[in-house]
């Protein structure tokens, strides 16, 4: 017998702001560990601790991209002579 | 899941291959609609309006189908609306390269969902054969 099932989305909102870079972390690391609910006891733990490392580290170079694009922008700005605008983004 | 989507997979009218696989959709919509596993297609009745959404909502990135044990599955990469202002109650995944668009699944969010000025974004379950978005087992 062959059946077909769904599996269950989540949805996350926000109003009149965004979604952090943690929350992008704790998805990214997500999608990349997944820790058995039958897994023994050791090696759960042990995939947990790995899990908050990779968490840390892409939470880590979310933030860097986050800072590089904003230098590329403020770049791009003043080359624009758009100063004063390139100061507010800085300035986020 | 749509029973028309069954019948499709066994006249291979879907392929879920991330590389030269069709192109399937995410639309969203209104409490008013009311799908069910009888629904066979992409339709815009009831489909949600607002800033930011674009009828038959957004493409979505295929990952390579798998297996588990004996179960099979496929995944999506999550998917986003940013600045959106737009509310929705619920999905559908539909197969835009297929003639007639035929719908794969309904997806229901339990509960009407509302982003203002923001971000809405629709996280897909752990790929594996537990909880992966689409199975067959």
């Amino acid at each position: 017998m062959i059946s077909g099932e769904i599996g269950n989305v989540t949805v996350t909102t926000t109003n009149n702001c965004h979604l952090p870079p943690e929350h992008w972390a704790q998805r990214a690391t997500d999608r990349i560990i997944s820790v058995g609910e039958d897994a023994l006891p050791a090696i759960a733990e042990q995939a947990r601790v790995f899990k908050d490392q990779v968490y840390n580290t892409v939470n880590f170079y979310i933030r860097e991209a986050i800072k590089e694009d904003r230098s590329r922008v403020v770049t791009l700005l003043r080359l624009a002579d758009q100063h004063d605008l390139a100061n507010s983004v800085e300035k986020l | 899941m749509c029973t028309s989507f069954k019948k499709e997979l066994m006249e291979a009218k879907h392929n879920f291959l991330n590389s030269g696989g069709n192109t399937f959709q995410i639309a969203l919509y209104t409490d008013s609609a009311s799908f069910t596993a009888a629904t066979t297609a992409y339709t815009t009745s009831n489909e949600i309006s607002g800033t930011n959404y674009s009828a038959k909502g957004n493409t979505l990135t295929r990952v390579d189908p798998t297996t588990s044990s004996t179960t099979a599955y496929t995944d999506f990469a999550d998917t986003s609306w940013s600045t959106a202002t737009f509310s929705a109650m619920g999905a559908m995944i539909f197969n835009d390269t297929a003639s007639g668009d035929p719908s794969v699944v309904i997806l229901d969010f339990g509960a009407l969902k509302t982003a203002t000025a923001g971000t809405f974004t629709i996280a897909f379950p752990a790929a594996d054969s537990s909880n992966a978005i689409i199975r067959i087992a």
